[in-house]
């Protein structure tokens, strides 16, 4: 692909203003590393994602328990979170601008909010959909409440959880670049929506190759642990 | 009652309340004693009330009227130390290994890692399965998950095992197999079992008494009595002796299995 890239760009089959050639990005990448100024604002988006990511995790998990765990509460209101969910939140975006401020506030608020609903759902359904039997075959065994939970609701529900975890991260990465992109001081997204203000296409394109990067490294990172906690 | 029983089942019934449907009576007035170190087979038509009676005797489910005793003590909660059960659908925890499964009752109780390890390994060797110490339940076979389920029960060294059709999934030669082994194990122990299941010469050959329940709301229909001499083997079951009782077996079973399917078929 990078091979007819090149070409494509070398014949000017396409305008290099719109798509530079790859070894001219690959020159604006490798500049743009030595620079001190983009470490800052790969720091600023980081710490945003880790931020929402945690926020997003915590309080999805344990609201799922919650939802999941009494029957009553999970038919009230799992229904009402899956509609919720199916909103565009960035409708929401303003708001926490408004809130939160033009900073990483706004962003951890927006991003945590989007990573927010894929946890909760997929623990809910997870603690929800564990299958009886084992909740029988453990009773018998002389399980206490709290042994229940730990040494089987949880193990039980927790590939549905992570799958919930891993599309929340995704989420959330979105809704950092794209929360910095429309508005924001600092951040990889901010430096997008300036390049592509400037039409500078090189540095366009090593902003993107630089998300791309980070969404595959925490992609593997997700996936390691992903293998680690589903053994079956 | 002049004498205790060593398990006492007194006018049990279990009626199923439903909003939508109308309710299904599953037991009526079942009464039953069992001796200790007995072998006990229930047979009965598909829906009698097999399972929900072993439910009520692990103190899993509470009966709609009756009380349930063993050894003069009301059971109202599962009773690990008295009974343990292997249930009719595979019920393995498929995030442990075999000898993670096997000790977990064990784990439940707070006993250390070290003996948990010692008295699970012990169990694990009783059904044949060393070797397989490490495997997680989807990398055994159907008839190996169950040897997994009986150790697991067996290790809480309970008093009474409750078997709820437990080789009911396996192919017939499997089967035959596991019910000679159950045998041995029976014969090594002498646990009370209290065993469901739907094949006849199964219940022929592993039983000391069979009792035949009716079609839904299940009651006693029949008790046999089986006195094959112990040990065992499969050899009995070409025996005339064998054949005769898988037919009187088979007789008083037929009139109730065809009103359980009428009764599907109204349902
Ligand atoms: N939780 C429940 N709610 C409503 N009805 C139930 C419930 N559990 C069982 N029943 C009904 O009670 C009757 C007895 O069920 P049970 O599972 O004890 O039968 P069984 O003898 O074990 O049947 P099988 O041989 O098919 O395993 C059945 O008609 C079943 O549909
Ligand atoms: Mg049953």
């Amino acid at each position: 692909m990078l091979a007819f890239w090149e070409i494509a760009t070398a014949y000017e089959w396409v305008l290099p203003a719109l798509l530079p050639p790859p070894v001219e990005v690959l020159k604006t990448f490798v500049g743009l590393l030595g620079e001190g100024d983009i470490y800052i604002h790969l720091a600023v988006t980081l710490q945003e994602i880790l931020l929402a990511y945690l926020i997003a995790v915590l309080t999805g998990t344990f609201l799922g328990f919650l939802l999941g765990g009494i029957p009553y509460l999970g038919d009230i209101f799992e229904p009402l979170l899956v509609a919720i969910s199916a909103v565009p939140i960035v409708i929401l975006y303003p708001f926490s601008v408004l809130f939160f401020g033009i900073g990483s506030g706004s962003k951890i608020a927006f991003a945590a909010l989007s990573g927010f609903f894929p946890v909760v759902i997929n623990t809910t359904w997870g603690v929800r959909t564990v299958n009886p039997e084992l909740i029988k075959a453990a009773k018998s065994l002389g399980a206490r409440p709290y042994q229940l939970f730990f040494k089987v609701i949880f193990p039980a529900a927790l590939p549905t959880m992570i799958s919930g975890f891993r599309i929340g991260m995704v989420f959330v990465l979105l809704a950092v670049i794209g929360g910095e992109f429309i508005s924001a001081k600092a951040g990889i997204g901010y430096k997008i929506a300036q390049a592509s203000d400037m039409l500078d296409t090189p540095l366009l394109f090593s902003y993107i190759w630089m998300v791309l990067t980070l969404a595959a490294g925490i992609n593997k990172l997700l996936s390691l642990v992903e293998r680690k906690f589903n053994i079956p | 009652m002049s004498q205790e029983a060593f398990i006492d089942l007194q006018n049990i019934s279990v009626t199923y309340l439903s909003r939508t449907l109308a309710p299904v009576s599953a037991l009526k007035d079942f009464n039953l004693t069992v001796k200790e170190g007995e072998f006990l087979t229930i047979i009965g038509p598909s829906g009698c009330g097999k399972s929900t009676l072993l439910h009520i005797l692990a103190g899993l489910q509470r009966p709609s009227q009756g009380e349930v005793y063993i050894e003069g003590e009301r059971i109202e909660t599962p009773r690990p130390d008295k009974v343990a059960m292997v249930f009719q659908e595979y019920t393995l925890f498929p995030w442990r290994t075999v000898l993670g499964n096997v000790e977990v009752g064990l784990e439940f109780k707070g006993i250390s890692k070290q003996e948990r390890r010692e008295r699970a390994l012990e169990k694990i060797k009783l059904v044949g399965l060393q070797g397989f110490e490490t495997r997680y339940p989807h990398e055994l076979s159907g008839g190996m998950k169950q040897r997994v389920a009986i150790a697991r029960a067996l290790t809480v060294d309970p008093e009474i095992l409750l078997m709820d059709e437990p080789f009911g999934a396996l192919d017939e030669q499997t089967r035959l197999v596991l019910g000679e082994e159950l045998m041995r194990i029976w014969e090594e122990t002498r646990k009370t079992i209290i065993f469901v299941t739907h094949s006849l010469s199964e219940a022929v050959y592993l039983s000391d008494r069979i009792v035949v329940m009716t079609a839904r709301p299940g009651r006693i229909k029949e008790v046999l009595k089986v006195d094959f001499p112990h040990p065992r083997r499969p050899e009995i079951m070409t025996t005339d002796a064998f054949e005769d009782l898988r037919i009187q077996l088979l007789r008083n079973l037929y009139d109730e299995s065809k009103k359980a399917v009428l009764q599907e078929n109204k349902a």
